[in-house]
């Protein structure tokens, strides 16, 4: 893993914490417990407004922005980082976390290089459009949302503060993309192994509870849609956020220090703001909790809350039989039904993660919470209720709630091994136990990534890019970066080429319906005049008009290609896996590029072919 | 007492994770790389591809033979495929040998001859070694092997001779990719090789496989019927033929001949 890659994964975490300390301690009189989450939420939002304002002076004065936002992020460095010297330091005590920190990153490095098997290229398809807005954004576009910056993003589905944070150290550190990513989901692995410790020592107050849920949590790798612990991206970053939270209220309980109402409610504003939709669910819970817990005494005496909870399973039944008659095709183009799994399909997708393990673990984890009768166990058992309930709606996207489930279920399994394993008492079967558990895990989850990524098969790698595709970034780079050119091919293509060389392109993977079904037209043509006009239609609207269209015709592109029409159209359609050219796909390139002036190759290797096209004559 | 106990519990807990690991799905693919190309068992035999590609050169009891005087005898006839093992143990099994490298493919049949194929892998080089329990045969016996290719495959030796017809604009694209002219044949419909290796360089993967015959086999092809055949006289030990094929997988034609 490069030097530069490290140095900026660890900029992005500490340097939010190094400049939010200084304003937590001068904004809070009193103490926070687990006061790291608030300090870096704290820089994160100091970052990004000053970003926002100051860009719009910026604006105002004509000043370019890469300029603004370098001078934000070295303003806050120098005046806030070294106020941390004065600020009083009885919140560094971190010697209860020593311990737990040091197991996260032990468990991370080994899942994370066990998952790295035949995999050298971070597998977070999501990477290369949140690094192309992160490069549109350096390079001086900014925005409150991301479809204002790039037409890779058709829909907003978050605020750009998650991009803000990773283009800070990206404007004064360079390294390459794909390393730079590797460090970034291992960092992240790392921050939720060590948040589901938090969370499960926090509610149960037990250490063996915060290792096993660390190793729940860290060790499981929910491989349909969250992915929460790794991959980097917007939805799992919030679900970290709003879990290191949730720990942070549940010890503000137990400490009997509640958070002001004034802070409950920036919480939930951050964890809004990080993912819309998730954050919306997140922050409702956190919100909701916060407020429950503040007001506990006063809603026990006043509600009748076992009614109420009665109540909401009813609702939640109702909504989970009905909800399986919606009618799908009509939203999104139907591609909403793609994301839709049916209560089969959800099973088996909790097998591949678990096995069976939940079916023995849960309930004893369920009844080990009932026994207790401890009321934040309680409370977490409800909203684990509440949470699986969501899952199991049939409606689009609901598993993607699986993010914010994890710890929850995570803590549930940890007390069903925690109730059998506390009643060994010889030490050495004790450890045994501990470690038949880890080596169970690992089986499971060596078999689900080496089946998760049995659809990334390239040549001895798992991959979604080829070293050939990295190479041809690098020509791009080095020859049209900055020449206003624009990249046009299949989805998948414009995907991992666009931030690689940082050259752009129509809407990357979500290229918009007039693209596709430009390419549409050529699918079977040879013609190279109605090729060359089509490329001259095809243009980003967000950006000026292209000088050059650089028509990347690989080993994807001719697959892409050979699917159906309505596939094509399908924007959750991709070529996934690399793909090398073959003999009839070069001669299909041949005899384009014999029948035209205006197309000239001017790079090839054995996955693609870049054909330069111009209006004027190139021969 | 508390060791009892506490022995008792662990058994549990040990139950409770074996029977956990049972509620793995099944991995139906399982392949493992060789060069540009997956290679693996399916219901007709073990299968050189890629994946999603439509081009697949199989290992078949179902395509090799035994010559029986001038007729050919396939190995196992249709209707008796071999059953693919898919299951939570097999998954686990594949998804640990894969990590330890040690993964090798391997299939048998049993139908009126028991016929296994097994294969050993390194890097781009793949052996596969067929064993057959021949129905009351003794003494040496002529076995083949055949692979089939697919239409617009080229497939020629390392003296530039050709052996199947080919779409003319293609054969231009691979002499211009590869720099090397190659030689139609006299196209007869039937051609013992006298070169010890072939290739096919396949028309829809990007990849060149080359087939090497040893000792005393001898490779034909027929390009009518699309197939490479390896044909091997053996003596049996123990009432079992072996007979083995050596197949290299390359990135390209240039890869292939060293250029």
């Amino acid at each position: 893993m490069e030097f530069n890659a490290i140095l900026i994964a660890l900029f992005a975490l500490i340097f939010p914490i190094a400049i939010g300390r200084p304003i937590v301690h001068f904004l809070m009189k009193k103490e926070l417990p687990l006061p790291f989450i608030s300090y870096f939420l704290a820089g994160l939002f100091t970052l990004f407004a000053s970003t926002v304002v100051i860009n719009l002076i910026g604006t105002f004065l004509n000043l370019p922005f890469p300029f603004v936002f370098q001078g934000i992020v070295s303003a806050l460095a120098f005046i806030l980082i070294p106020i941390n010297i004065i600020v009083p330091t009885k919140d560094l005590n971190f010697k209860p976390y020593i311990l737990p920190l040091l197991f996260s990153i032990g468990l991370g490095i080994g899942i994370f290089t066990l998952f790295g098997q035949n995999s050298p290229y971070p597998l977070n398809w999501d990477l290369y459009e949140h690094q192309t807005l992160i490069q549109n954004m350096i390079s001086g576009r900014f925005s409150l949302i991301p479809s204002n910056i790039t037409d890779t993003f058709g829909f907003n589905g978050y605020s750009t503060l998650f991009h803000t944070l990773l283009a800070a150290p990206q404007t004064f550190i360079k390294s390459a993309v794909l390393p730079l990513w590797n460090a970034l989901d291992l960092i992240h692995l790392i921050i939720i192994t060590f948040a589901s410790y938090l969370f499960g020592k926090s509610v149960s107050g037990k250490e063996s509870v915060g290792y096993l849920t660390a190793i729940f949590g860290g060790a499981v790798f929910d491989s349909t849609i969250s992915f929460t612990n790794l991959f980097l991206m917007p939805q799992t970053f919030t679900a970290a956020i709003f879990i290191f939270l949730f720990a942070q209220l549940i010890e503000s309980v137990k400490r009997n220090q509640h958070l002001s109402l004034g802070l409950i409610v920036i919480n939930t504003l951050a964890i809004f703001l990080n993912h819309f939709i998730i954050g919306f669910v997140a922050g409702t819970l956190y919100l909701t909790t916060a407020l429950f817990l503040k007001f506990r005494h006063f809603i026990e005496a006043k509600v009748n809350l076992k009614l109420v909870a009665e109540i909401v399973a009813v609702l939640a039944i109702i909504a989970i039989l009905f909800s399986g008659f919606l009618p799908l095709e009509s939203i999104n183009k139907g591609e909403a039904g793609n994301f839709n799994f049916t209560l089969i399909e959800k099973f088996n997708a909790l097998r591949q993660s678990y096995g069976f393990l939940p079916l023995f673990l849960l309930p004893i984890g369920a009844a080990y919470i009932v026994n207790s009768k401890k009321k934040l166990e309680v409370l977490i058992g409800v909203i684990t209720v509440l949470l699986i309930a969501l899952l199991l709606l049939q409606i689009p996207y609901v598993v993607k709630f699986f993010v914010l489930a994890k710890f929850f279920i995570s803590f549930v399994l940890a007390l069903g091994v925690f109730r059998l394993i506390s009643n060994i008492k010889n030490r050495a079967l004790y450890v045994l136990s501990y470690c038949l558990l880890l080596g169970a895990l690992l089986i499971l989850f060596a078999t689900n990534a080496t089946s998760w990524k049995g659809i990334l098969l390239y040549n001895s790698l798992a991959t979604q890019i080829s070293p050939s595709e990295i190479e041809a970034a690098s020509f791009l780079k080095n020859n049209y970066k900055g020449a206003n050119a624009l990249i046009i091919s299949d989805p998948a293509t414009q995907h991992v080429l666009e931030p690689l060389a940082e050259v752009n392109s129509q809407g990357g993977a979500y290229m918009d319906i007039s693209t596709r079904e430009h390419l549409i037209g050529i699918s079977d043509s040879d013609e190279a005049q109605k090729v060359a006009s089509t490329l001259a239609k095809i243009d980003d609207k967000l950006a000026p008009a292209a000088s050059k269209k650089l028509f990347v015709l690989g080993g994807r592109y001719f697959e892409w290609q050979k699917m159906s029409e309505a596939r094509k159209l399908d924007l959750s359609q991709n070529i996934w896996y690399p793909v090398d050219l073959s003999i009839a796909d070069r001669k299909r390139i041949n005899s384009l590029v014999a029948g035209s002036n205006n197309l000239k190759i001017v790079y090839e290797n054995q996955a693609l072919v870049v054909v330069e096209y111009s209006q004027t004559s190139l021969k | 007492m508390k060791t009892i106990k506490s022995l008792f519990i662990l058994s549990i807990v040990t139950t409770i994770l074996i029977l956990s690991l049972l509620g793995t799905p099944a991995i139906n693919s399982q392949v493992v790389p060789v060069g540009g190309l997956q290679f693996g068992a399916f219901e007709n035999g073990l299968s050189l591809h890629q994946l999603y590609k439509r081009s697949y050169y199989t290992f078949s009891p179902f395509n090799d033979y035994v010559l029986d005087r001038e007729s050919k005898i396939a190995l196992i006839s249709a209707g008796e495929a071999a059953s693919i093992e898919s299951n939570p143990l097999t998954a686990i099994s594949y998804s640990l040998e894969k990590l330890a490298g040690s993964y090798k493919p391997a299939i048998s049949f049993e139908g009126k001859n028991k016929v296994t194929y097994e294969s050993s892998i390194i890097n781009n080089d793949l052996v596969v070694t067929r064993s057959v329990a021949l129905k009351g045969a003794s003494g040496k016996k002529t076995l083949g092997t055949t692979l089939s290719f697919d239409m617009n495959d080229i497939v020629f030796d390392k003296s530039g001779n050709l052996y199947n017809i080919v779409d003319p604009e293609l054969l231009d694209t691979f002499t211009k990719m590869s720099g090397i002219n190659l030689l139609p044949n006299t196209y007869d419909s039937q051609i013992t090789l006298s070169e010890k290796t072939i290739y096919i360089a396949s028309n829809d993967i990007a990849t060149v496989i080359a087939i090497t015959a040893s000792g005393n086999q001898t490779l034909k092809v027929d390009w009518n019927a699309r197939t490479i055949a390896i044909e091997e006289e053996v003596a049996p030990k123990n009432g079992v033929y072996k007979t083995s094929v050596n197949v290299k997988v390359f990135k390209n034609v240039g890869e292939a001949y060293g250029i």
